[in-house]
């Protein structure tokens, strides 16, 4: 996983310390489709765009740095990631942005950040918790948005939903349970 | 029902019994309806302006499922397991389901 994620130019530092109650990783899935999250920003280019991986890459670091994913001075932050590549249930990584990076095309090469070359699909948190930054693959675009964490009525309700369900893996539950202990 | 891959049927189950799910969005926010711009003409103006949904628990996953009136449908995956938006196909009974 380490090396994987090292081909994209994020440099693995440890796994997030366990006294933090981040959202989980899965939640974040669809924070950037739940109506009303604020503090949206986003890049996107079109998927026949003969310049996708250096508009989207620039997309991604604009919509990172300016959105506070991360410090410049200090370019850490968490990203979604499976320990093992059996693994059910994502972990959030500690990373450091490193140079060269290339989180659109390498990230989706080696199936750390995306499904394909340029077809991303990624979660990202800042060290906070309160960040989050999404890589996604749309019909006709791909695009990075950014959403302040969500914890309106209505999310959490949701949340709550998908703990509940039988179907889902029971880790992912676990943690939904976790994460919304800190609400009550 | 058997061509139907695991995790989409468990996305279709999802959106089926649960009015709160939520409609995928755009990057800019708007919600994000089906163009078919990949699809057969015919299948276009059958499915274009369909909601698109996918799911939680996975930020790479390409599921997806889209929905006109009370008909759903699933997307197919390529060779690269990436969507692909040029294959949809009725999901089985979705219509008993509504």
């Amino acid at each position: 996983m380490a090396d994987r994620l090292a081909a994209t130019g994020l440099a693995f530092q440890n796994w997030h310390e366990k006294d933090r109650n981040y959202i989980p990783v899965g939640l974040t899935a669809l924070s950037i489709h739940f109506p009303d999250v604020p503090g949206r920003m986003y890049s996107s280019v079109a998927n026949d765009d003969p310049d996708i991986l250096e508009k989207a890459n620039v997309g991604w670091y604009r919509t990172a740095r300016d959105g506070n994913l991360f410090e410049s001075a200090d370019p850490r932050f968490l990203v979604g990631a499976k320990p093992t590549t059996d693994a059910r249930v994502w972990q959030w990584a500690v990373v450091r942005l490193t140079e060269p990076w290339d989180i659109m095309g390498a990230g989706g090469r080696t199936g750390t950040l995306g499904v394909a070359w340029c077809r991303p699909g990624f979660a990202m948190l800042s060290l906070d918790g309160e960040v989050i930054v999404r890589g996604d693959t749309w019909e006709n675009e791909i695009g990075t948005v950014r959403v302040r964490t969500p914890r309106h009525r209505e999310f959490l309700d949701f949340a709550r939903t998908i703990a509940d369900d039988p179907s889902e893996p029971p880790a992912f539950r676990t943690e939904i349970k976790t994460w919304l202990q800190t609400f009550e | 029902m058997y061509d139907v891959p695991k995790d989409t049927q468990h996305l279709a189950g999802n959106v089926l019994n649960n009015p709160n799910y939520p409609q995928r969005r755009n990057p800019d926010g708007t919600l994000d309806f089906l163009t078919g711009n990949d699809l057969p003409h015919h299948l276009q103006s059958y499915w274009q302006g369909a909601r698109i949904y996918s799911p939680a628990g996975d930020p790479l996953s390409q599921v997806r499922v889209v929905q006109k009136g009370d008909v759903l449908g699933w997307v197919g995956r390529d060779s690269n397991g990436v969507h692909n938006y040029g294959k949809i196909t009725r999901y089985p009974f979705s219509k008993w389901f509504t």
